[in-house]
This record gives C-alpha cells, structure tokens and sequence, in this order.
C-alpha cells in the first residue's frame, strides 16, 4: 500500500492535536479513531509507524458492530483524567454483553493486539467458568469438541485432589 | 467460542488462577488441556481456595502443588498463600521455584520452609518483577552474581532480614519503585537499632511495624512514604523534592530531619502521630501544592498548638480535603478560629472529636462558614463505652445544636438546587 505523493507526504508531520485514523470493518463500515486511542492496539502502531495508516486500515475480521464498540473502548481507556473507579466500572458495563458479542470482543482484542481489552474480556470468562464443571462450561459456551476418555483419565489421575 | 486461539484460552485459565479451578476446566475438551499445558500463565494455591470438605495435611500440599505445577510450562505468575500453614520441606520448594526459574515474573510465597531456604538464592531472578514474601529469613545477599534486575516491587511481611542485607538487597535491584516491609524481624547491632536504606528508582515506601533508634532514608524519586505503627528515635529521609503523599498512621518519631524540599506535596494524612510539632508545620509550611491535609488524634498542650484555620489558608491555597480532629479547650478554639480567611477550594471535611466537648458544635459551625465552596462533611464522633450524664448530656446538646445548623444547609441546598451544587452530611 502506497501513500499518494503530495508535498505534506514527504515532510514530518505536523503537531496535530487530534490525528484520525479511519478503520474499515469486514462490512464496509468506517469508523474514524484518535491516532492516541490508535495505539492501545499493537498491531494499529505498528501500522502506524509504518506509515500506512495514511489513509485507511482495513480490519478484515471484524464486523461494523463490533468494530464500534473497540474503538468506543480504546477512546476511553485514552482518555485523560479518568479515575480508576469509574473506569472500572464502565468497564464492568462495557463487558455485560451476551457470550457471542463478548468472544467477538476477545477476537477482535486478539487480532488487534489490545491487551486491556483482551484481559478484561478473558477474566469475564473466567468469572462465569469459576465453579463450573467441565459438562457446564462446554454448555454454557457451546462448545462441541472434547476430551477422548484416555485423556480424562490421565487428568483425573493426575490431580485427583481437585475432583474431591 | 470453538475458533479462539488456544493462546486466548490459555489467557482465559491465567485469569481463574486458582489452581482447582484451573485444573477443573481444562477438561473441557482438547484445546484447553493443550492451553492448560503449554499456554498458562497464572496459577494460585490459596488455602482458602484449596481445602473443601476436608483440610489437606502439609505432605499433601506438597504434592499436590508438585504434580501441579510440573503439569505446566512457562508459568509466569506463582501464588502460594497459606493461612496457619506448618512448615513446607525445603525439597519440594526448591524444585517448584527452579521449575519456573527461567520465566517467573511474580512470585507470592508465605510459607515457612524447613530447613530455611533462601528464596532470594533459588527463585528465578532474570525476569522476576514482583516479589512478595512472608513468613521467611532471609539469610545472606551476595553481589557478585546475584542483582534482580528487572524487580519493581518487592513486599517482606514478617520476614528475618539483617540491616545490613536489607540494604544491600534494595542495591541490588536497580529498578525498583515499591517497597512495603511489614512487621520484619530485623537483626542489627545490639548498640543500635539503625537501618539505612538507598535508592534512586524508589517509588513508594510503606514500612510497618517497626522500631528503631535511627531510620536513614535516602530516595531520589520518593513519591510516597507511609510509616504505620512505627517508633523511631530518628528519622531521616533525604530526597530531591519528588515526594507527593505523607502519611503517618500511630507513629512517633523523637527527631524528624526531612532534607528535601516538601514544593510538591500534595497528601499530608497523618493520624495519632508524635512528633515535634513546630518543626513539622514549618515542614510543610511550603507545600503550596497540598490537596489534602488530615491532622487526627493531634493531642495539644502548652507546648503544642494546633494548627489554626487561617495559616491553613494562607498556606496552602489549593487545598480540597481537610480533615481536623483536636481535642478542643477553649484556648484551642479560640487559637484555631482566629482570623477570618475562607478555605475556598475545600470541598470535603472530615471532622472528629475522641473527647465530648460542648465546644465541637461551635467549630463545626464555623468551619462550615469558612468553606464556601463544602460539599462534603463527614463528623466522627467517638463515644467511649461508660458514658456519664454529663457526657450523655454533652452528645445530646451536639446533636440537637446540629440540628438547626443542618436545616440551614438544606435550606442552602435548596436554594442551590439551581447551580447544582449540594452538601451531602454522612456519618454521625
């Protein structure tokens, strides 16, 4: 991907208080992003500093939807001035979704390299799997594939202590 | 959720943590035994985790945490937290912390171990950041070989340590920002308690518990310094002006010598504090920065005054968050209200009384003048167990001279209603 040869293309940059980025989701929809709220995501710096972010990012796996909400989340983890109580709680609110928005939020993190949005994402799971026996964690989260009868045995035998 | 990476499910168990929970839902199906095996990176062994319809007896622990931990690869965070555990052998520990030597980040352990191993000689230091010990001697730091050089936070609870190893440890850890020593055990010379302490990556200092004829503090970047339950002949911090929050919970220190410029101070929260009165509000007397003073339990007399309300303005301007409690006699009130200046960036206000006066309802009142711009107040009242009648009296007459004096701030409230502003009364 080349950048267009233009006279501001060659110079630096300019000290531009709010520099947009424009992402474009597997759906065509674009959403425009602060260059500081970019950069929460590894994988947009690296972009970033390679310079390709000069016109738009295509974000392939992503859907318009969840794309929104990603970019609402690293708009506010960037924001100044926040105090660690309320982010915390809008936090809380931004994970109360279903499971399948939730998992697209955690690929989304993943693929994007987030990793306060895929941390947050994965210790929601983790609280709704504490407890949990194998048979409900694949219930809850619809999971199809399993372990064969010659490994549950080896895991059983191996920590029996915590089938008690 | 078939198609997440096995690495995000590996994330996911290093978020359970506790080890029975981990081990539980690994089962699930293949990619999360594989995770469990190769991807996890947090495990915990908390003893109140563990133990369900039955305790499990220290052997058991032992192997238990063993098969566990042998279990994974790349374990990065190790928690091993009992309550009124016995001692672990010192085989087992040893094997766990040369296990995850080469990629352990934190390591919580609080376990005595028998016979006494080093921990500081046989964990994983390359890559260690956190390191939270307790109930456990340290015994002998080398520096030939052995730095921490990646160590940022390091917490001793209980811990034997001599003086002189203490500071040689800080020494030896060129990045550390936090350091919290709780109730240590600290072998020094029988002709003087002294612990000296350097460091110029030194963040944050908490120390409890101690007792000591000299405490020399020598921290370039110190921002935070919280002492609790501490008595010091002489303390002596040297720094270079970065120190923000000052917070001293029942200390007394005979000789305080502060040879830093106190220009950025924002917190000063001092409670139950002895020390020598006059000196320290020179002390702080530059801190035009200060957000929040808290002066509790300030026990005055002849030779001690209170700080009155209007040094408190002209010193410090920005002042948000007073929280004054005195034993009121009349000489102090009238000494405190002198002068007429307003508080006017204070918001919040905490005010508290250990000894019934029937003086407190004029100081609150007053105080409540002096801050236009209050929306917070808090009153603690301490009331002792055997109330006489004239103490009962006393609490009765507050509580009915406040009455009226609330009324007026609802009124206030009321007709504020329109800029928004409201004072919230909590806590009687």
């Amino acid at each position: 991907m080349s950048s267009p040869p233009s006279a501001s293309a060659s110079s630096s940059p300019p000290p531009c208080p709010k520099k947009m980025i424009t992402l474009r989701s597997s759906d065509g929809a674009t959403f425009e992003i602060e260059e500081t709220a970019a950069l929460q995501s590894k994988t947009l710096e690296n972009m970033i500093h390679e310079n390709c972010a000069s016109t738009l990012i295509p974000v392939p796996n992503i859907t318009g939807e969840v794309l929104a909400r990603v970019v609402e989340f690293c708009s506010k983890h960037a924001e100044a001035g926040v105090d660690d109580e309320s982010l915390g709680a809008w936090d809380e609110e931004f994970v109360a979704v279903d499971h399948t928005t939730l998992f697209d939020y955690i690929r989304a993190a993943n693929f994007l390299e987030i990793p306060t949005l895929l941390d947050l994402g994965c210790q929601t799971v983790a609280d709704m799997i504490k407890g949990k026996t194998p048979d409900e964690i694949k219930k809850t989260f619809k999971i199809t594939t399993a372990c064969t009868p010659e490994e549950e045995e080896e895991v059983r035998g191996e920590n029996q202590w915590a089938f008690e | 959720m078939d198609d997440l990476p096995v690495e995000v499910i590996g994330n996911i168990l290093s978020q359970l943590k506790a080890a029975r929970d981990v081990v539980v839902a690994s089962m699930t199906c293949q990619k999360w035994r594989e995770a469990w095996k190769k991807h996890l990176r947090a495990l915990s062994f908390d003893s109140n985790d563990l133990s369900t319809h039955h305790g499990f007896n220290t052997t058991e622990l032992e192997i238990i945490i063993t098969q566990t931990i042998f279990q994974t690869r790349g374990l990065r965070c190790l928690t091993i937290s009992m309550e009124d555990a016995d001692e672990f052998s010192a085989a087992p520990v040893i094997a766990w912390l040369m296990y995850t030597k080469e990629t352990l980040r934190e390591l919580c352990y609080n376990v005595r171990t028998h016979p006494n191993i080093n921990i500081l000689e046989k964990c994983g230091r390359q890559k260690l950041e956190v390191l939270k010990l307790a109930h456990n001697s340290i015994t002998g730091i080398e520096l030939s070989y052995q730095k921490f050089p990646q160590l940022k936070s390091l917490s001793l609870s209980f811990v034997s340590i001599s003086a002189w190893d203490l500071s040689l440890l800080l020494s030896i850890c060129p990045k550390i920002e936090s350091l919290a020593l709780v109730s240590p055990d600290i072998a020094m010379s029988e002709l003087q308690a002294t612990m000296e302490l350097t460091s110029h990556s030194l963040k944050e200092i908490h120390v409890e518990a101690i007792s000591l004829d000299k405490f020399l503090l020598e921290a370039d970047s110190l921002q935070s310094l919280h002492l609790r339950d501490c008595n010091l002949e002489v303390f002596e911090l040297i720094g270079k002006g970065a120190l923000r929050v000052f917070k001293m919970d029942d200390v007394s220190i005979i000789h305080l010598d502060i040879s830093e410029s106190m220009e950025n101070l924002e917190v000063v929260d001092v409670a139950n504090f002895t020390v020598v009165w006059p000196k320290f509000y020179q002390m702080i007397s530059k801190s035009l920065k200060l957000r929040t003073l808290r002066l509790w339990g300030v026990v005055l007399d002849e030779e001690v005054e209170a700080m009155d309300l209007e040094t408190i303005s002209v010193y410090f301007p920005r002042l948000s968050h007073l929280a004054l409690s005195y034993d009121l006699g009349d000489d102090v009130l009238t000494h405190c209200l002198q002068g007429s200046s307003n508080l006017e960036n204070v918001v919040a206000l905490e005010l508290g009384w250990t000894i019934i006066s029937n003086r407190f309802s004029a100081w609150v009142a007053e105080l409540l003048e002096r801050c236009p711009r209050l929306k917070k107040l808090k009153i603690f009242v301490g009331v002792s167990e055997a109330k006489t009648e004239k103490e009962l009296g006393m609490l009765g007459n507050f509580t009915t001279s406040m009455i009226p004096l609330m009324r007026k701030y609802m009124e206030t409230i009321l007709h504020q209603r329109k800029t928004g502003e409201t004072i919230k009364c909590l806590h009687w």
